[in-house]
């Protein structure tokens, strides 16, 4: 792959919530406080290593959403790691759109998913309504050169490989892996967006889940791999020494 | 056509699980065994064109092991398989079920990544049942030797399985058991399903001894 400039590198959140306007149709407002903490502490972040913005945002009117939260960080103008998470409230049982997109010099790295909240294996109707939308879009991105090599390998759930709880909180559709080379890299666009609208057009139908036994099932394995990213995810110790103990745990509770 | 002994090799790494006989007809073996509800292994062919192997281990629900599943559709000039130990609770909950049966595979998982015409099952459904550990590939034969290669993962991951199952202990957590056993019908609908969409004249036959 050949190098990247800095001053060339992708602008993540103006090429995939911006120019599209991902969340043109949607009331959306600023997240004051995001499980206690202050999110003005990811905003406008100024720091010697890195600069960022991390915004959050709730549904105006509405406890469907628990947070649409994205951003970006720059490392010492050498390298970016933007991150984008969709997380509906506690009554609904939407999968978790998480997206991890970072970029160096020499590689692209991607991760997008609709993580499901159940065992899948289970629950064939919550594959049906939720996931088989991602199978064209899917099946499409699969094939971007790095997500298959050179030799005809699909290698996707390939960049968590050494993080097996990662792996686990992924659906059956994951975009996870490397792309190679530079002409390439915006090809990725698509799927980090075509899921985005999977999931919001999910959200626009979604219908509170009754209490009883699905619910708390579901909320054992949100709060089980919500709890996992948030204090494996071996990018925290990173971010901590960049930005600080108290936006560290703001950031990382707002993109997992 | 000489089709890669498939049956043959599988079987003789479960003859180290203590087993029953119960049923044998058209080149498919029934087991019965003293932690498994089921082993069966076989293959049955169509003509010059297809060698069709499967072999399946469905765990009682005490013993809380997963369920071993491998297929092998062989032609003349590719192999597609998928072999895998499937988690038979929700692995990403039940930490510790996920550190002794699911990651010591991520050795295995790793290495057979290197094998040519690597890539994720195809059909969806049965890939939700899927481990993070499986193995699947389509694999073109260019040479013998890459039969043999495509036939390593399954009598890798068998041997591995048949360890677990060796040193599997019945619970008696009735709510664990009762998990156990909503995720292994689960998971043979959804074999059962596929082998009804691709092998529709055989698929009575094979879900009836396999599953």
């Amino acid at each position: 792959m050949s190098r990247v400039k800095f001053e060339d590198m992708i602008n993540f959140i103006e090429e995939v919530v911006e120019r599209p306007n991902l969340f043109g149709g949607l009331d959306l407002e600023p997240l004051e406080t995001y499980q206690g903490m202050d999110t003005s502490l990811g905003r406008n972040i100024k720091k010697p290593m890195a600069t960022g913005d991390y915004r959050a945002f709730r549904l105006k009117g509405s406890d469907k959403v628990d947070k649409i939260a994205y951003g970006e960080l720059h490392y010492m103008k050498r390298a970016k790691y933007c991150s984008m998470n969709m997380t509906a409230g506690d009554d609904y049982d939407l999968p978790i759109y998480a997206c991890e997109f970072d970029e160096s010099a020499k590689r692209l790295s991607i991760t997008v998913d609709l993580m499901p909240v159940v065992d899948t294996a289970v629950y064939p109707e919550y594959r049906k309504k939720y996931l088989d939308p991602l199978a064209d879009i899917w099946r499409k991105s699969r094939t971007i050169p790095g997500l298959t090599d050179e030799d005809g390998r699909c290698l996707v759930q390939r960049r968590y490989g050494p993080w097996p709880w990662a792996r686990a909180s992924m659906s059956h559709f994951p975009i996870d892996g490397r792309v190679p080379d530079s002409s390439l890299r915006t090809k990725i666009f698509e799927p980090v967006i075509e899921f985005a609208k999977v999931w919001l057009g999910l959200l626009e139908n979604a219908e509170p889940m009754p209490e009883g036994d699905y619910k708390n099932e579901v909320l054992t394995r949100k709060r089980a791999l919500q709890k996992y990213f948030r204090e494996l995810d071996p990018g925290g110790e990173v971010l901590k020494k960049v930005v600080g103990h108290e936006a560290e745990r703001l950031i990382v509770s707002l993109i997992f | 056509m000489a089709w890669t002994p498939y049956t043959d090799k599988m079987t003789e790494i479960l003859k180290q699980l203590p087993l029953k006989e119960v049923e044998s007809a058209d080149g498919i073996t029934v087991y019965e065994s003293d932690k498994a509800e089921k082993v069966v292994v076989g293959s049955v062919t169509v003509g010059d064109e297809l060698q069709y192997g499967m072999c399946t281990i469905i765990p009682k629900a005490e013993y809380v092991l997963p369920l071993f599943y491998s297929r092998w559709e062989e032609r003349q000039d590719s192999i597609t398989i998928l072999v895998d130990i499937m988690p038979t609770v929700d692995d990403l909950v039940d930490e510790p079920y996920r550190f002794k049966y699911i990651e010591p595979m991520g050795e295995s998982w790793d290495r057979f990544a290197k094998l040519a015409g690597i890539c994720p099952e195809e059909d969806d459904d049965l890939r939700a049942a899927c481990s993070i550990i499986y193995t699947g590939a389509k694999i073109p034969i260019e040479k013998d030797g890459m039969r043999l290669a495509a036939l390593a993962p399954h009598t890798d991951y068998l041997k591995k399985y048949v360890e677990y199952m060796q040193g599997a202990e019945a619970t008696g957590d009735q709510v664990k058991i009762k998990e156990v056993q909503r995720k292994i019908a689960a998971i043979r609908g959804i074999i059962s399903d596929f082998v009804r969409r691709t092998q529709a004249d055989k698929a009575d036959q094979l879900c009836n001894l396999f599953l």
